[in-house]
């Protein structure tokens, strides 16, 4: 096991170091590079300023050169500074996590409120009109990307319960807002303004846990220990929720940690939409404006992410079912 | 075609009514946004060129995509005019006919897809072929640099894409394709592990056939019927990755009619005039559930041991 486990982190860094060096050349390869952007607020004239701009930057260095640097920043865990604000990446990020984990949680606790309750319930009245019912929920929201349900939601919120959530910089909606508008700190406003892509996001991600889920129990109904529990007269609810749902819901427990990372990363268009000044929005905006170390930073923060969460998920599978043996 | 596959379809068919369903939309979209090949010809490009000739208006479609129109009594321009029998669908905030721009942009989002996906699913084929039959340390290698391709978020390799070349559907496309590859190789690879030990195989080998004549003739029939399934559920993630893109970064995109660009102009009046952003949304998710579900049919009827997550 220890062996496995210590290949296996070996190979995780050399995947991040693929990353690394992908996102770096990647960047690198641009013919017009991020100083169009930066000297443009520098007088005089604009050859000298790029110029100026790009020795400052280091871009002027041969690309080894920079490249050997970069590595070694990372290995100290500097990420280096943003070109435009030039504030460190890090803080930068850790700043910005808070908004996108809090997100995150309340979108997984809908989509867990939600998905199992309705999992068990088309799992237990197989092909009735309920399962028919939230089978099809499920595939309306797995099909409805998640940007065109923050809009309908707005419209429909705004026309029918007169209520839009209190973004300022809602009716001219710049597709990208200056990050730098906070979270309300108020609790309840704060809340106001999660509601909805909490709601939307937590859909779509309920949608998946419910639909794995009745596969799970309907697989686990089946079973002879089920047979056995009904024979001894047990109330439906003691067999579903005892005997049933436990067994079904292990493999869910991990789906559901697995979505934590898609959902701190992939809520860039909720994020976007909804003014939330998260980590999507961050790495959008770098994108956006050619801050190469904003862009690197947080490509090998998902990275190692997705990484690391694949292992623990490997690693908590062979811990909780005796069968699995990694050599 | 024999008699049986007719019957075998036919069934198929009945035993899947969604799937057919979802089949139907989408061939009619894409019927729909096809148009009269033109005498006109050259490499394909998107989005009137798709297959390596010009396309000319789509059959769904009454008007061009940028044509504009005037009111007949005021004879100003016919801005955010209501859905009436000459404009299905009303018009938009420059007086264009919302209809024809959801058409041409079914012929936008449609042919990037398919493109996307063709592209991607040769890439992810071939990827996969080679890594689970030669394993070892090719197979090591290209599965952590299919690791590293999967960590990077697919709107971000998208908007670097456009960012760092200049932005065209065409380039679009590769990189969609890019994206989908480490999806398609890993069933690839895992089907394909489970037949490189078939006794066919040994026996091909033992033949003396080539690698490259065993991977093409021996292994590669095994993986149709998978990868079409891959094919069709990542045709919808192409749609929402392109819509997605063109509405969060507008400026960015080439400016043809597109979903998700009218989804990010009908935004600005939305409140006011809900029609566009309605239409707009409606095509995309249209789309996306319609791919979907045809991939949910089809894992059933073809592989049942590929069940969905």
């Amino acid at each position: 096991m220890l062996r496995y486990l210590l290949s296996r982190l070996l190979l995780n860094l050399l995947v991040l170091l693929l990353v690394a060096s992908l996102v770096f050349l990647a960047l690198r390869l641009s013919p017009g590079d991020v100083l169009e952007a930066a000297a443009q607020g520098v007088q005089g004239d604009p050859q000298q300023a790029r110029e100026a701009v790009r020795r400052s930057l280091g871009l002027d260095r041969p690309l080894w050169d920079q490249y050997r640097d970069y590595l070694s920043d990372l290995v100290r865990g500097d990420l280096g500074q943003s070109f435009r604000t030039r504030s460190p990446v890090l803080e930068d990020i850790g700043e910005r996590i808070g908004p996108s984990l809090e997100l995150g949680l309340l979108q997984l606790a809908v989509a867990l409120l939600i998905g199992v309750p309705a999992g068990v319930a088309a799992a237990v009245r197989r092909d009735t009109w309920a399962d028919y019912a939230l089978r099809g929920a499920a595939t309306f929201f797995l099909g409805v990307p998640a940007f065109v349900l923050a809009i309908f939601a707005l419209l429909g919120s705004a026309r029918y319960l007169g209520w839009t959530p209190p973004i300022t910089a809602y009716r001219d909606l710049v597709p990208f807002p200056p990050f730098d508008t906070p979270a309300p700190e108020d609790p309840w406003a704060n809340l106001q303004v999660m509601a909805l892509p909490a709601l939307i996001g937590g859909l779509g991600t309920g949608a998946i846990v419910m639909r794995f889920l009745r596969s799970q129990m309907l697989e686990v109904l089946a079973q002879d220990y089920i047979r056995t529990a009904w024979a001894k007269g047990l109330a439906e609810r003691l067999v579903v929720m005892r005997h049933a749902l436990r067994n079904a819901l292990l493999p869910v427990v991990t789906v559901a940690g697995l979505m934590m990372g898609a959902l701190v990363a992939g809520n860039v268009v909720l994020e976007a939409i909804f003014l939330i000044p998260g980590l999507g929005l961050y790495a959008v905006n770098g994108v956006r404006q050619n801050d190469y170390p904003v862009v690197q930073g947080m490509t090998l923060l998902v990275a190692s992410f997705l990484v690391f969460v694949n292992l623990m998920v490997d690693v908590v599978y062979a811990w909780l079912d005796p069968r699995i043996r990694y050599a | 075609m024999g008699r049986r596959r007719l019957r075998a379809a036919l069934r198929a068919l009945r035993r899947k009514p969604l799937g057919a369903l979802a089949a139907a939309v989408a061939l009619a979209m894409l019927v729909g946004a096809i148009g009269l090949p033109q005498p006109r010809f050259g490499l394909p490009d998107l989005p009137d060129r798709p297959l390596g000739f010009e396309m000319g208006r789509p059959f769904l479609a009454r008007y061009g995509p940028e044509d504009f129109f005037y009111d007949e009594e005021t004879g100003r321009l016919a801005r955010f005019q209501s859905p009436s029998g000459r404009h299905w669908l009303g018009t938009d905030d420059k007086g264009r006919d919302v209809w024809a721009r959801i058409v041409w942009g079914t012929r936008r989002s449609l042919f990037l897809a398919l493109w996307a996906l063709g592209l991607g699913t040769v890439g992810g084929t071939a990827v996969g072929i080679v890594s689970a039959y030669f394993l070892g340390k090719t197979d090591l290698l290209l599965q952590r640099l299919m690791d590293a391709l999967q960590a990077f978020p697919p709107l971000l390799v998208l908007m670097l894409a456009v960012s760092l070349v200049e932005p065209s559907l065409r380039v679009l496309a590769v990189a969609l394709a890019f994206v989908s590859v480490p999806g398609v190789q890993r069933v690839v690879r895992s089907v394909v592990l489970s037949v490189r030990n078939e006794p066919y195989v040994e026996a091909a080998r033992a033949m003396g056939a080539s690698h490259l004549r065993i991977m093409f003739r021996h292994v590669l029939p095994n993986v149709t019927a998978p990868v079409m399934v891959v094919f069709s559920v990542g045709l919808g993630g192409a749609v929402l990755a392109e819509a997605g893109l063109s509405f969060i970064d507008p400026s960015t995109v080439p400016q043809s009619a597109s979903w998700g660009l009218m989804l990010a102009e009908g935004r600005a009046f939305m409140f006011e005039h809900p029609h566009v952003v309605l239409a707009a949304g409606g095509a995309i998710a249209l789309a996306v559930m319609a791919f979907n579900l045809l991939g949910d049919a089809l894992r059933d009827l073809l592989d049942p041991r590929l069940r969905p997550l």
